[in-house]
């Protein structure tokens, strides 16, 4: 059978690649639907529900970074850290230089991305339980320096009262209208639009050959860095993608909430950021965002029980890692892969 | 200068202690105690529990916080742990399912012991002067019990059967159970060790600091800084960043406001692994 | 093409490669063989940086590479295998092979991730050579099978494969035929032969002494680190020293 028909095989791949785009892209687009015109549609009345919905869209947005750092083999839980950065830049320029927050909102992540190139350079070569543990003294250490230095950051009081995101034009059109007072619609509106750009460029990057190395950082990094792979850059580049994501969701919360404190992101929302990337799994770059939206519909559905929801939740998630040690996901294989297509 | 010495010297005893209990764990399981703090806080209620609500001794509350945390700890293994850690394809999982446990015994601890910081009275009064400084005796009797713990714990690990048992199945798991060793049990006693010794750590400090149930985890992250100073999974090496822990921070208090002094450790600690990744003692791991 | 000068290297204590010296022309097909922990493995890694001299000098086509890391000696031309089985687990064959190819791709970082004309006339390429490599070693058939799946045979295999997608000029092969059985040695040999006839010069690492013995042109002998005889596979068969090593490590016999 292989002998017969061998000339097809250069063709196979391109084909198999155009097709298998086409579903992640129905995908997208089927998130994009339900987001943007299902939810309205059915909750949009109900400004509580809008707003865990926002908060999922965004959430899932910052996981999106630990998936990547999940990627190239390591488990990071710095993201806090870094989105406690991105929210208190933009928190100190609005506040303090009344800079457009659409101009905040890039920036933010490009403070991050570049003071985590800083910080991730060196202590990327620790691997396993030790860069674990690092990433979370690096979470801890981002909120001590909120509170160390209160001329910056106005310490433990937090900056508050930011103002809501203004107009932003282009040559005198107007593109976003300015955010109104209490309504709901524009933020969810807007954590829609990162999630599903975070998304799409997760996609775009995972099935690039950028995607491949990184992938091959995880499984060897020293077969990797014999095939001429430069394995610190790389490592450094996801871990600059992941910070940027970090960047970007902290300067949205921080608009989302008019206020910043040092215990706005901490050590237990990196813990959370890792829950939903591993709820998810981690087989695909859809993971961040399916469990975000388990984890956070459940903990509502908890939410009559008051005070023990949060012990119901973690008890209900330790029995979720028992019952399914490899992810919700899991179930289903790494698609597009046919498992020994050919033996003799 | 003698003053912040002895300050160090106390809070390295305990701190070391901590460091022991997570790095058994670490070197048996390969696992990361997350909640390591959240039962050191445990001990610590147990003892105020024994000490001041039902007004039993001191010394009582502090061996019923060994044993009661140790066998949460060991159920921890039995039912916990060993299931999932047979099942699983990626070992973070393992580490996400301890971080579960912490946010589960800290909620937990929250409705039963309530949001109040505890404390219990004095176990000693009176002042000592030593060199020159002066010290309150309860910190003094801290300091003793806690390092005839260390030196019992070592024997016990150096000396017994069962130490000896632990040791062989950190290095080599098949190895050991070839030998007729029944691992099941041994690595739950061993898991269990690691934790009473938090409870025993968080029964002892009790005495000092109050304890709340918020306090996991700024412990359990101080415990890490002591693994990754002293390296992790060799029990000198957790001894020693206990005191090397203790000594930045009794210095760092003397000279500058609180919340500083920690980030400074941060930024050495990250300094320091950069140099070496291993820790003071650590193999390399990885 | 490959001058070694002074090779030593100190692990604590132990001295694994000492003083080692040898050269190599293009073409040449040359192995090192000595007893089990001799060095070889340790000198191999000196060469493509994965570890760092102590003392010594490697010089590759005249510029000296020592110590410059593993990834900017592949991008000189000099790819390693491993002695261990070492793969990508879950890639497969060809997606691993594809990876080979990264040194030689020129699309930037962006281009790649956004697909840009050269970044796709990079894959294409690629795609190409994964075939051609591919179809070198007979693994065509195993293209998409997920390497943890493979046989121990063709996982040996799949290392070598992966080493040529990236191109080299000089390829250092660490106990390739370790395992395998007489049949898949002999196409291993062929297999060094074809892969010199491409332009590939081969240097091994192997303890198959027939198959040293047939497929070398000139062998190295290490003990304890040090050179200890050097010359045609004819030579080293009657040398005196080396049967000395190799029974003073009561290792299997030399030769035929
Ligand atoms: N990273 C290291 N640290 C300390 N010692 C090492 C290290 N790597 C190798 N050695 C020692 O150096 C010596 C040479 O090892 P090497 O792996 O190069 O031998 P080898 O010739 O490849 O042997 P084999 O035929 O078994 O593969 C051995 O004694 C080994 O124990
Ligand atoms: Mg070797």
């Amino acid at each position: 059978m292989q002998k017969t028909i061998s000339m097809p095989n250069v063709n196979l791949p391109q084909s198999v690649q155009r097709s298998s785009a086409l579903k992640p892209i129905g995908l997208g687009l089927l998130i994009a639907a339900a987001y943007f015109i299902a939810i309205p549609l059915v909750f949009g009345a109900n400004g509580y529900l809008l707003n865990v919905f926002t908060t999922m869209a965004a959430v899932s947005f910052i996981s999106f970074g630990v998936w990547l750092t999940f990627a190239i083999g390591r488990i990071n839980l710095a993201q806090a850290g870094f989105a406690l950065i991105g929210a208190y830049v933009t928190a100190i320029l609005v506040s303090r230089l009344g800079v457009s927050f659409w101009i905040c909102l890039p920036l933010s992540g490009a403070v991050a991305a570049l003071l985590g190139g800083l910080i991730g350079w060196p202590v990327l070569r620790l691997k396993g339980v030790y860069f674990a543990m690092i990433t979370l003294c690096i979470t801890e250490a981002c909120r001590l320096t909120a509170l160390s230095f209160p001329a910056l950051t106005r310490g433990a009081q937090g900056i508050v009262d930011l103002p809501l995101p203004g107009e932003l034009s282009l040559f005198g059109l107007t593109i976003i209208p300015a955010f109104e007072k209490g309504a709901r619609l524009p933020f969810f509106y807007l954590a829609g639009t990162l999630m599903l750009l975070g998304l799409g460029f997760m996609w775009l990057l995972d099935t690039s050959r950028v995607g491949a190395v990184f992938r091959s950082l995880r499984q060897n990094e020293d077969l990797a860095s014999s095939l001429g792979i430069n394995v610190a850059k790389y490592r450094v580049v996801a871990f600059m993608v992941s910070c940027f994501y970090a960047g970007v969701g902290g300067a949205f919360f921080a608009t989302l909430q008019q206020n910043v404190y040092p215990t706005t992101f901490q050590v237990l929302d990196s813990v959370y950021f890792m829950v939903y990337c591993f709820v998810g799994g981690l087989e695909f770059v859809i993971g961040p965002l399916v469990g975000a939206l388990v984890m956070m519909i459940s903990f509502e559905l908890l939410h009559e029980f008051q005070r023990y929801q949060t012990v119901i939740f973690s008890g209900l998630m330790i029995l979720c890692i028992l019952l399914m040690p490899n992810g919700i996901l899991s179930v289903v294989n790494r698609s597009g892969k046919p498992e020994e297509a050919t033996n003799a | 200068m003698t003053q912040v010495m002895l300050n160090a010297l106390v809070v390295g005893t305990t701190y070391a202690l901590i460091a022991l209990g997570i790095t058994i764990i670490f070197s048996i399981m390969k696992v990361v105690n997350f909640a390591h703090g959240q039962l050191y806080m445990i001990g610590g209620f147990v003892v105020y529990y024994f000490n001041v609500v039902f007004g039993l001794p001191f010394w009582f509350g502090l061996v019923m916080s060994f044993l009661i945390v140790g066998l949460l700890g060991v159920a921890m293994e039995l039912f916990l742990f060993r299931p999932v850690m047979l099942r699983v394809k990626r070992e973070e999982v393992t580490m996400l399912l301890a971080m579960g446990t912490a946010v589960f015994l800290e909620s937990l601890a929250l409705l039963v012991f309530g949001e109040k910081q505890r404390g219990v009275p004095p176990i000693a009064t009176g002042i000592v002067e030593l060199f020159g400084a002066r010290l309150p005796t309860g910190r003094i009797v801290v300091i003793v019990v806690a390092a005839m713990l260390i030196a019992a714990l070592m024997a016990f690990i150096g000396y017994t059967k069962t130490g000896r048992a632990l040791r062989a199945m950190a290095q080599d798991r098949e190895a050991t159970a070839l030998q007729g060793v029944n691992l099941k049990w041994l690595s739950a006693m061993g898991f269990g060790l690691g934790t009473g010794l938090a409870g025993l750590s968080g029964g002892l400090l009790v005495a000092i600091f109050a304890v709340h149930t918020g306090a996991g985890t700024a412990i359990s992250i101080k415990a890490f800084l002591m693994i990754m100073i002293g390296g992790a999974g060799v029990l000198s090496g957790a001894i020693l960043g206990g005191f090397v822990l203790g000594f930045l921070e009794s210095v760092g208090y003397a000279l500058l406001p609180g919340s500083l002094t920690f980030l400074i450790i941060f930024l050495i600690v990250i300094c320091f692994l950069i140099v070496r990744p291993n820790g003071i003692m650590g193999k390399p791991w990885g | 093409m490959l001058e070694v000068r002074g090779l030593t290297k100190i692990f604590g204590g132990l001295t694994a490669v000492k003083d080692l010296n040898f050269t190599l022309d293009a073409g040449e097909i040359l192995s090192i063989i000595g007893p089990n922990g001799a060095g070889k493995s340790t000198c191999f890694k000196l060469i493509a940086s994965f570890l760092n001299p102590t003392t010594g000098t490697v010089r590759f086509n005249g510029k000296d590479i020592t110590g410059i890391g593993p990834h900017a000696v592949a991008r000189h031309g000099i790819v390693r295998t491993f002695q261990e089985n070492t793969s990508f687990q879950d890639m497969t064959v060809r997606e691993a092979v594809l990876l080979g190819y990264q040194k030689d791709c020129k699309a930037s970082l962006a281009g790649m991730i956004f697909r840009s004309p050269r970044a796709r006339r990079d894959e294409r390429e690629a795609g190409d050579y994964a075939d051609h490599v591919l179809d070198m070693l007979g693994m065509t058939g195993l293209a998409n099978t997920v390497s943890a799946a493979l046989p121990h045979g063709m996982l040996r295999n799949l290392g070598i494969a992966v080493a040529l997608a990236a191109r080299p000029k000089l390829i250092l092969l660490d106990e390739p035929f370790a395992g395998l059985n007489s049949d898949e040695t002999k196409r291993g040999v062929e297999l060094i032969r074809k892969i010199r006839d491409d332009g590939v010069t081969p240097i091994l690492v192997e303890h198959d002494m027939t198959a040293v013995m047939s497929v070398s042109e000139r062998i190295v002998v290490v003990s304890f680190g040090s050179k200890i005889a050097e010359g045609t596979p004819a030579e080293i068969q009657q040398n005196e020293k080396v049967i000395e090593a190799y029974l003073g490590a009561e290792d299997t016999e030399i030769g035929l």
